[in-house]
């Protein structure tokens, strides 16, 4: 008979799919039954907390005089703060025409036919980290200098994060490679430093280099404070970046050494168009997830005393006229909403990447 | 020719690490000098002269300031067992929740996932702290979960065994200001431990997933046509199987969270980082000496962490082969 | 010192020796005595660290100006030294750091509450310069607590800021009366107050002017009680790096100006009339009429005028900033007025 020839009815449309993936058994269906009414449950109560009984009106403290409920005027009433930190409003226009060059130059990196992408990135590796900095810092060239002392915000988040990985991702190739090094001293003084440093908590790390740093150095150097931060999270970051990059080492073919040397390759040519191009390129999902951990590492300088994203958001919630657990959780959630956002995208766009990477591993980038 | 080179190469280097070392040394003791900063370990000795709010060993005011660096030391590593024991748990079930057959199961694992491993971990012990135990009911309104367990915005109050003559048990009781008797967890540790544990329980998911899904399928089937039941698969085959794949990336994340809890000093709770960088510092004026005890603090059990689970990891492996 | 230094580059002519020389050059540049005054002229601006967020001391407006009355300090040391009042980098420290980040450089003067003990002065390579506030440590607590003197705090929970004399003094008073209390410290006093406010504490304690002032601005000051007793003196003063005698009398003096100013009967109004008119032989040296007292401390003659002009005397300053908080002079008025407040005088 040709209707017995069709699948079941158990096994199509949404009915089938149903009974398969929920309640394919009594055990599995009360597991279903149970979570789904613990959803629907949770889901109501985070629904009228958000939004119903959160306050949405209002401009000035006297708009959450409720202070448990939500509080969403608070993040509106301090938006500029929390993009800008107190950088003067006047100068804000370098500040954004700085990161949306960075932006705009990224973005062209991204499309794969861009003519010169080559030179772009070039661009972006080398001329772009020092010209934003000018631009930000001031001084120098008709610009208003502005203290780093008044950076913060979001914008902060994005310099110390993007200053310490250029600086990382290099010093962490340096010290890969003198970790392989045939010098023994040089090998062995890499691998203290790596392993000293892996062992260090980030937070313990800041206070080492913010009081010390400036004890270590002849009185006539001076660093500033994010300077000092910069250079903490640098450390970390590139010992961190330095085992990424290793791994992608160890994970060459000797085969690819030794022809290397058998094209008469010198040290230098033989790790800069061989060797690198390769490690770079296997490691390069560690070194993603690496720069994920640093951008959401940043928000410990708020514990000495720089003010990012999250800092900034404190700074303001502790204001005593808007005090209280309705503005703080408003702003937790306005930053847990940006991170998570930035993360979650970055990861997928790196497990693209990898997979890309993967089917044309002959190819380096 | 090139051997030679080489030697050279490295004395070269060697003389250049030294001088480097001999010069901050010098520059480091200068700078102290000018400042008229005194150094020495003789600090460790005096009196503390500042109270800590909790403490596992006796400790008072006039306990010297060594007293203090125990005490927040184990203040820490209680810390960390107890992120480690709930991390792990939470770990298991989210990890073996995505293989589950079940659809919503195995979502909501992946969606639990993907919120904790995206949100910075700081924001995560502040949301606890500053919003969620912070809208706990205060003393006169604290919830009973039973009669000897009290939970308000002071903390979670618990009968525990006291060592007087003899040993006995004794129950918070209602005083002036708080419960007093028994033992308690203050705040700042509840949402320690709550944020560090849900953020790197993420990640221990992962690793528990991908450990099992590292045990090839024949392994289940083998395991099936032998007649056990799922049960004793998972116990007997699939889990020392994957114990193996999981072990070095599980100390990667359990090293982590133990560096983490010095997250603690951003909230009041006194762990090393707290107490020492915090207060010690400010007392003593010893910032060279106090930073040195930290850095050789968290060196130490990470070294010692490290060479025990590399002696684990050897053993299994031999083992299996 | 190192003379090998010297014969590096010989030993092997190549990249690595010059580089290696190069880098211990740089090192052995060594330290040497510091002169803060000609790093601030050279450079134009004071850098004065500040506590952020804490009324009546130290607090930022809507367009992101600061104010208050450490803010003024600061605005005095620089009015003096660079005859700017507002030629200042503000440095933001926290309290638990903030005597490391003094020693480890980067600021020249850290005018904001300090209290002025044997121990600091002795041991953390700090030297104080003169005290410019008289204060004490005092308590705060809910009015439906039912606590009203000081005593009636035994057994309970106490929030205070870390690594402050307030720390220590909770300590021995409590110790010292066999009071039986639980403390939890919060990195600074900000944090305190609000662990407090939201119920984690029955009271917190620090020095009556910051309490005073973060009370008032509360939405709702009058559920809250600062308990009429203090348990300590506290001589705030400004602090500078040890080791730099000129610059601590530059600052020394730039803070007496301003009581002198007011024992003088000078105004941020009056004082150019003054300076124009005025016969009195020690106020003529003290605006730079005659005497060239400026010099004497390596700034330019009229650097106490400049006090007095752009930021104004201890009263007014006092006034501005302390007043709206509903706080008196008290033991901080003239001498003349029973006060402690009392000018080292010009000649």
């Amino acid at each position: 008979m040709a209707s017995d020839l069709k699948p079941s009815a158990a096994r199509q449309g949404l009915s089938g799919w149903l009974r398969r993936n929920l309640f394919s058994s009594w055990w599995n269906t009360a597991v279903s039954l149970v979570l789904l009414g613990l959803l629907v449950t949770l889901a109501a109560r985070l629904f009228q907390w958000l939004i119903i009984e959160a306050q949405w009106a209002g401009s000035g403290p006297s708009a959450c005089a409720d202070t448990t409920s939500l509080c969403w005027p608070f993040v509106r009433a301090r938006w500029p703060q929390f993009l800008y930190g107190l950088y003067p409003s006047e100068e804000v226009w370098r500040v954004n025409l700085g990161l949306a060059a960075g932006a705009l130059l990224g973005a062209a990196l991204a499309v794969r036919r861009m003519p010169a992408r080559r030179w772009i990135a070039a661009f972006l590796l080398l001329a772009y980290p020092p010209l934003a900095w000018w631009l930000f810092r001031g001084g120098t060239g008709g610009l208003t200098p502005v203290e780093t002392s008044l950076w913060g915000g979001f914008f902060l988040t994005l310099v110390v994060t993007g200053s310490v990985f250029w600086v990382s991702l290099l010093a962490g190739v340096l010290l890969a490679l003198g970790r392989q090094s045939r010098l023994a001293l040089l090998r062995q003084a890499c691998t203290v430093w790596i392993e000293f440093w892996r062992a260090v908590p980030v937070l313990v790390l800041l206070f080492v280099v913010i009081i010390m740093l400036p004890l270590f150095l002849p009185s006539n150097v001076e660093i500033d404070k994010l300077g000092r931060a910069m250079i903490a999270f640098a450390i970390l970051m590139s010992t961190y970046l330095a085992e990424a990059v290793r791994g992608g080492l160890q994970s060459l073919p000797t085969g690819q050494y030794e022809a290397a040397r058998a094209l008469g390759l010198n040290w230098r040519q033989s790790r800069l168009h061989v060797v690198l191009p390769q490690a770079l390129a296997v490691s390069l999902p560690q070194i993603t997830s690496n720069f994920i951990g640093l951008f959401k590492e940043t928000t410990v300088l708020l514990v000495i005393g720089l003010f990012d994203l999250l800092g900034e958001v404190q700074r303001a919630a502790s204001d005593p006229q808007w005090l209280g657990t309705g503005t703080t959780a408003a702003g937790y959630i306005f930053v847990a909403v940006f991170f998570w956002t930035a993360c979650f995208c970055l990861s997928r766009a790196s497990s693209r990447l990898e997979r890309r990477m993967t089917r044309y591993r002959a190819v380096a980038i | 020719m090139r051997k030679n080179s080489a030697f050279w190469l490295q004395c070269l280097l060697g003389l250049a690490l030294v001088a480097l070392v001999v010069l901050v040394f010098r520059t480091t003791q200068s700078n102290l000098e000018l400042l008229g900063v005194q150094s020495g370990f003789d600090f460790l000795w005096k009196k503390a002269g500042f109270s800590i709010s909790q403490h596992l060993i006796p400790y008072t005011e006039d306990s010297p300031i060594w007293a203090a660096l125990a005490v927040a030391i184990l203040n820490t590593l209680l810390l960390a067992v107890f992120c480690i024991f709930l991390a792990s748990v939470l770990g298991l079930v989210v990890g073996i929740g995505r293989l589950s057959s079940n659809w919503l199961v195995s979502r909501l694992s992946l969606a639990y996932l993907e919120l904790f491993r995206n949100i910075p971990v700081l924001l995560q012990i502040f949301f606890w702290y500053y919003v969620a135990l912070r809208a706990l009911p205060s003393l006169e309104s604290s919830i009973f979960i039973t009669d000897y367990l009290v939970l308000n915005n002071r903390g979670l109050y618990f009968p525990f065994i006291e060592f007087g003559n003899g040993f006995s048990i004794s129950p918070p009781v209602m005083g002036r200001f708080a419960y007093e008797g028994g033992f308690y967890l203050m705040p700042e540790f509840l949402a320690l431990w709550i944020g560090l544990s849900l953020y790197n329980g993420s990640y221990i998911s992962e690793i528990v997933r991908s450990g099992f899904q590292s045990v090839a399928r024949g392994q289940w089937e083998a395991g099936a046509a032998l007649g056990l039941k799922p049960v004793t698969v998972l116990r007997r085959v699939a889990f020392p199987q994957a114990l193996r794949a999981v072990l070095p990336p599980l100390t990667t994340v359990y090293m982590n969270m133990f560096k983490a809890t010095s997250l603690a000093a951003a909230i009041a709770y006194p762990e090393i980082v707290s107490v020492f960088v915090g207060t010690v510092n400010n007392l003593a004026g010893r910032p060279v000496e106090v930073m040195a005890v930290t850095l050789a603090f968290y060196a130490g059990v990470s070294f010692l962490v490290a060479w025990l689970m590399g002696r684990w990891n050897k053993r299994i492996t031999l083992r299996g082969q | 010192m190192l003379t090998w230094i010297a014969a590096l580059p010989q030993l092997k002519r190549n990249w690595y020796g010059i580089a290696g020389a190069a880098v211990l050059a740089f090192f052995s540049v060594a330290a040497v005595g510091a002169d803060t005054l000609s790093d601030v002229l050279e450079r134009g601006m004071l850098r004065c660290a500040v506590i952020e967020a804490s009324p009546g001391f130290s607090s930022i407006d809507a367009n992101g100006r600061r104010y208050g009355f450490d803010i003024d300090n600061c605005r005095t040391v620089a009015a003096a030294v660079l005859g700017d009042a507002d030629a200042i980098e503000y440095v933001p420290i926290n309290p638990n750091t903030a005597f490391t980040t003094l020693q480890s450089g980067g600021v020249d003067v850290f005018p904001g509450g300090a209290t002025w003990t044997f121990l600091r002065d002795t041991s953390l390579g700090l030297d104080y310069t003169g005290a410019y506030l008289y204060a004490g440590q005092g308590f705060v607590v809910r009015r439906a607590s039912g606590v009203s003197r000081i005593p009636d705090l035994e057994g309970a929970t106490i929030c205070v800021a870390q690594g402050t004399t307030n720390e220590q003094n909770l300590a021995d008073y409590f110790r010292a009366r066999r009071m039986k209390y639980s403390i939890v410290t919060f990195a600074d006093v900000e944090r305190g107050l609000n662990a407090y406010l939201a119920d984690r504490c029955d009271a917190f304690t620090t020095e009556v002017f910051s309490l005073a002032g973060r009370i008032v601005a509360l939405r709702n000051p009058e559920e809250h009680r600062i308990l009429g007793d203090v348990i300590s003196k506290e001589p705030f003063s400004g602090l500078v790096r040890q080791g730099d005698p000129r610059w601590r009398d530059i600052v020394f003096w730039a803070f007496n100006s301003r009581v002198a100013a007011e024992e003088f009967g000078l105004t941020m109004g009056n004082v150019e009339e003054m300076r124009a008119r005025t016969e009195d032989a020690e106020v003529r040296r003290f605006l730079g009429v005659e005497g060239g007292f400026g010099q004497q401390l390596g700034l330019r003659n009229d650097w106490a005028y400049q006090i007095v002009v752009q930021v104004g005397n201890y009263g007014e300053v006092f006034a501005r900033h302390f007043e709206p908080l509903g706080l008196e002079r008290g033991l901080n008025a003239l001498w003349r007025d029973g006060g402690l407040m009392i000018a080292m005088p010009y000649r």
